[in-house]
């Protein structure tokens, strides 16, 4: 009983410690080069865990949630050059106008199931940039982009900021994730993931449900890509609606084990950190080397843990553990 | 507690249900039965919600439902099982049952939900660890774990889609035991579609038979058992005439 008491303790103390540690770290003046690896990284945690309330909970995998991200990217873009307003506090603005426009293309493309939604949304994520290059190029810079005035502050100021910013933001959406898993809303989100006609048949309403978790999922995304914007001080419709962000949260998420909350947050942290450390890895050698050495870590991945590696150590655990520890609970 | 008037549901040019209806009173526990493909679950999955019908309508508890979507239908109070059992496999049984209470009966509290669960697990008798997914149950325990995700939503009304389907000779004594325990202690009708016709026998008071999406008799076990036109239905109308 007092081993059980311990592992409680233990499992809030070791990410409070981890968390604490990752904050405190600017205060070390480590090279500018980690920071900017810590904030790619914290955004990626941050996406897979929010992508994962629709994608992982409800199993609608979206491949256009670069979408919502670019959405979120230009909203802080042009209020900031048009109107000079903080992007710390449009990206929430950003994150409203992304979740407005979930809420509108939800309503038909939630309709559709398993390949045919993924491919639905697939396309969204191409057209959206489409459509914002043939937006009036007084309000977004057409093809040139937009540049954003820097903070006129010390590089490594404010690299400490984005860098304090997306720690916040990855912390905050993976308790959220973890908050929705254990309530009503996640259980019914699951159950829709299981069988959906099903879930139908005991009450639940499917969708309303599924909206829900898009809406909220595309908002939480948009207001990263707001931070992103700021962050990057350019965006132009190839970088913010860069298809491979949209892919890359897809499999950071089922990498990691999409029907957890833990699952997202290990993928993107395993995966940007194979991608950083093999791009630097071969300074001289072509950048295909890295990219096919990252493909084939997740062909294996898939090919030995296809349901994650979360779901993979869960099963371990389960396993390994003496039979008596069932009884020992109560 | 439920009527069905004139419903027609096609599938393409294949009539599924063709002027059928009927009637369920409270209380009652009401068997369906009939040849394969005499559109037995295509009625339940008509009255659930499911499907919808091209004509007739559906009421329930006085209400019009016909048009209803299948949520509303549940929240409503009707229970249902499938004929292919569908629990939710990655999740345990324990949130199996609970998501049935919470999405079923609108309480938002998890921890009241689960404890609820746990009663019904108690009440179906499963004798399985809470937190076992439902994918590691066997066929009879996946049936009782269907049947207590459907008691959760605390229905009026449960439809048992051949619930005693696949199961031994101790298993169907136990679901006939439980069946009556359901309506008697939980005062809920059951409406069930059954093929094991000693289990019908015992359980049910009244019979209904369908043929071709129509209702071919109607009435006691022993009256329908009987009819003439039910032998010839399941033996086939060319060896009858013979």
């Amino acid at each position: 009983m007092t081993v059980q008491r311990n592992n409680n303790w233990l499992r809030w103390a070791v990410p409070l410690a981890v968390i604490l540690l990752l904050a405190l770290l600017p205060a070390a003046s480590p090279d500018i080069f980690y920071l900017s690896i810590g904030v790619i990284l914290f955004m990626y945690v941050a996406l897979a865990s929010s992508w994962n309330i629709i994608g992982g909970y409800s199993g609608y995998i979206s491949f256009g949630h670069g979408a919502f991200f670019g959405i979120g990217a230009y909203v802080v873009a042009v209020l900031l050059i048009k109107f000079g307003y903080s992007p710390f506090l449009t990206c929430f603005l950003g994150g409203i106008l992304s979740a407005l426009f979930a809420l509108i293309v939800g309503y038909p493309v939630l309709r559709l199931k398993g390949p045919y939604f993924s491919i639905a949304t697939l396309c969204l994520g191409l057209a959206v940039p489409v459509l914002v290059n043939n937006l009036p190029e007084a309000v977004t810079g057409g093809g040139q982009g937009l540049f954003m005035p820097l903070m006129k502050i010390d590089i490594f100021l404010s690299r400490t900021i984005y860098y304090e910013v997306m720690l916040v933001l990855a912390v905050g959406t993976t308790l959220l994730a973890r908050w929705i898993l254990n309530s009503k809303f996640g259980l019914g989100l699951n159950a829709i993931r299981e069988n959906e006609n099903t879930a139908e048949t005991i009450g639940v309403n499917s969708t309303v449900l599924k909206l829900q978790a898009f809406v909220f999922s595309a908002f939480l995304v948009g207001v990263i890509g707001g931070i992103y914007a700021y962050y990057r001080t350019y965006v132009d419709t190839a970088t913010v609606f860069d298809p491979n962000l949209s892919i890359a949260i897809v499999m950071m998420a089922i990498f990691g084990g999409s029907t957890t909350w833990q699952g997202p947050v290990i993928g993107a942290i395993i995966l940007t950190l194979i991608d950083q450390v093999l791009i630097s890895a071969f300074p001289g050698a072509p950048a295909e080397i890295s990219r096919l050495i990252y493909g084939l870590i997740l062909v294996l991945v898939i090919m030995f843990m296809p349901s994650g590696i979360m779901h993979f150590l869960l099963n371990k655990f389960k396993h390994s553990s003496p039979p008596e520890t069932a009884n020992e609970v109560s | 507690m439920l009527e069905g008037k004139n419903i027609v549901k096609k599938f393409g040019g294949l009539l599924a249900l063709n002027d059928l209806s009927f009637k369920v009173e409270k209380n009652e526990i009401v068997g369906l039965i009939g040849p394969n493909g005499s559109g037995k679950t295509t009625l339940f999955n008509t009255i659930s919600g499911l499907y919808k019908p091209e004509g007739g309508s559906i009421h329930m508890k006085g209400r019009d439902i016909t048009k209803w979507k299948p949520y509303r239908i549940a929240r409503l109070g009707l229970g249902r099982t499938f004929q292919i059992v569908q629990p939710f496999e990655e999740m345990t049984i324990l949130q199996n049952v609970a998501i049935g209470n919470l999405y079923g009966t609108g309480e938002m509290d998890i921890k009241k939900a689960s404890a609820n669960a746990r009663e019904i697990l108690d009440f179906v008798g499963s004798k399985h660890d809470d937190n076992a997914m439902a994918s590691e149950l066997t066929l009879a325990d996946r049936k009782k774990l269907e049947i207590a995700r459907a008691l959760a939503t605390k229905p009026d009304l449960l439809l048992l889609d051949e619930v005693f389907a696949g199961l031994n000779e101790t298993e169907i004594k136990e679901a006939i035991a439980l069946i009556f325990k359901i309506r008697d202690s939980m005062g809920i009708t059951v409406f069930m579609v059954e093929h094991v016709l000693t289990a019908i026998m015992k359980t049910c008071s009244r019979v209904i038979v369908l043929d071709y999406g129509q209702k071919l008799a109607e009435g006691s076990p022993q009256e329908v058992a009987n009819d003439p036109k039910v032998i010839e239905a399941y033996l086939g109308g060319a060896v009858c005439s013979k």
